[in-house]
């Protein structure tokens, strides 16, 4: 068994297909053969939190599980742990103001007008979209400043997130 | 099955069934074609007529309702060719290349966020019920009639009929990706249409 | 094609294929992790689901009495 994440809307629904996840405990069948964005249970390791904010953050339990890259991780069915405590609308607006604190200063006009995006965001952040899309500007903004800087503010966001929550890495079991 | 049979029979109530079931769409279907509402209707009473002539015949491998859109395609077809001359070419065509959103809604590149949109698409703001409204319907009644003629009955067919991908590509005689293309930008401006009217009510 | 992202602008030409589960699993990954964060998109795509939606309530209108009346009668001259 492996522990990873999942993102959902209120109500334990998956945000992209509009599906409902059962109860805690209950398993859910990915309905075959787990193939990337086609078939399959779909969740994430900690590294990829950042880029998919929604407004409930669970625990989830994966049976037969691969990680085909970009922080995601395959299984043929997962169940509902348990809602990650941690994960509300008060630690998303630290989110962002964290993320606001470390832009880039100076730099060039792109820069800067990036910057001023993300603040203009994060005044309003709740967690759930808004959130997600601070993260993105500040990544934007850091791969302005200097090349490579989108990676190290996702890497940054992600740590300070699973420090936050305390989230254990995803372990595979 | 049980309606194949009863139409045999000659029995009322399967006429009745037969009409009410599939007329509607049928009239619909053949409009696709020829853009005279009496030719239409007449279209349609051909199609009656031969699938009452045939029914004895049918052997029930493909469903009716196939049996029954195939026929009338096919009718619609010949009869929409010999109609065909009187229409001008323009509206056979399809239009020039045109995005699904005009370009000025997103920034250009040299800002900040080449490509973003630079206020979000329109708020519709009314209520999902003022939408599902007569208004509306006439609405993209009046936007599908107004579409170059191949995108018209892609969406007509897929969106109004509710046919599938699969389904449209035969009977238009089209591939897959040309069926999406056309599908891409008749919703294009529906869409457009129904916020232009969703707008519009507002005031 | 590597891209790290789509834009907006890309995405809603996509929009289509997206919906009819049609675009290859490295592109919808893309879609979807722009929607992550885009409230203009994701309310873009509601619109095209409303849109879709609201295209087949033309299914609804009842063929008019006379129409139907007539379709009756050709019917009826095969009435055994």
């Amino acid at each position: 068994m492996t522990i990873a994440y999942k993102f959902l809307r209120p109500g334990r629904m998956a945000p992209f297909t509009g599906a409902r996840w059962p109860p805690a405990g209950e398993w859910l069948d990915g309905g075959g053969s787990p193939a990337l964005c086609r078939c399959g249970i779909h969740a994430l390791e900690a590294v990829a939190l950042p880029k998919w904010m929604t407004e409930e953050l669970w625990r989830v339990e994966l049976d037969d599980s691969t990680h085909p890259g970009g922080g995601i991780v395959l299984a043929r069915r997962g169940r509902l742990v348990e809602r990650v405590a941690g994960w509300s609308d008060e630690t998303a607006h630290a989110y962002a103001e964290d993320c606001l604190h470390h832009l880039p200063r100076g730099g060039c006009e792109v820069v800067r007008t990036r910057a001023a995006d993300t603040v203009a965001v994060a005044a309003t952040v709740i967690a759930g979209t808004a959130a997600a899309e601070v993260g993105y500007c500040a990544a934007k903004a850091a791969e302005a400043d200097a090349p490579g800087g989108y990676e190290r503010e996702r890497i940054r966001q992600a740590i300070w997130l699973a420090s936050r929550l305390e989230l254990e890495r995803s372990t595979p079991g | 099955m049980e309606l194949v049979r009863a139409l045999r029979a000659g029995e009322e109530a399967a006429f009745s069934q037969l009409v009410d079931t599939f007329g509607r769409s049928m009239l619909r279907v053949a409009s696709l074609y020829v853009r005279d509402r009496a030719v239409a209707e007449e279209v349609v009473q051909e199609v009656w007529i031969g699938v009452m002539r045939g029914i004895d015949r049918f052997e029930g491998r493909a469903s009716l309702r196939t049996w029954l859109f195939s026929i009338l395609v096919n009718t619609a077809k010949t009869r929409g060719a010999r109609e065909a001359r009187s229409v001008p070419f323009a509206a056979l065509g399809d239009d020039a290349v045109q995005p699904a959103v005009p370009e000025d809604r997103f920034l250009a590149d040299g800002t900040a966020w080449p490509g973003h949109w630079t206020n979000g698409p329109a708020q519709w703001g009314a209520p999902l019920d003022r939408l599902l409204s007569r208004e509306t319907r006439d609405v993209i009644a009046g936007a599908i009639d107004r579409l170059p003629e191949m995108q018209r009955r892609v969406v007509s067919l897929r969106d109004v009929e509710g046919w599938s991908s699969g389904e449209v590509c035969n009977v238009l005689e089209i591939s897959e990706t040309n069926q999406r293309v056309l599908l891409h930008r008749a919703r294009s401006r529906l869409r457009e249409a129904i916020e232009r009217s969703a707008i519009e009510g507002n005031d | 094609m590597s891209e790290r992202e789509i834009t907006c602008q890309e995405l809603v030409e996509l929009v289509t294929e997206y919906l009819d589960d049609s675009l290859p699993p490295d592109r919808r990954l893309l879609f979807e992790e722009h929607l992550a964060f885009c409230s203009a998109c994701g309310t873009y795509l509601e619109q095209m689901r409303l849109t879709i939606r609201l295209t087949g309530t033309l299914r609804e209108d009842d063929l008019d009495p006379i129409a139907r009346d007539s379709m009756l009668a050709v019917l009826r001259g095969f009435a055994r």
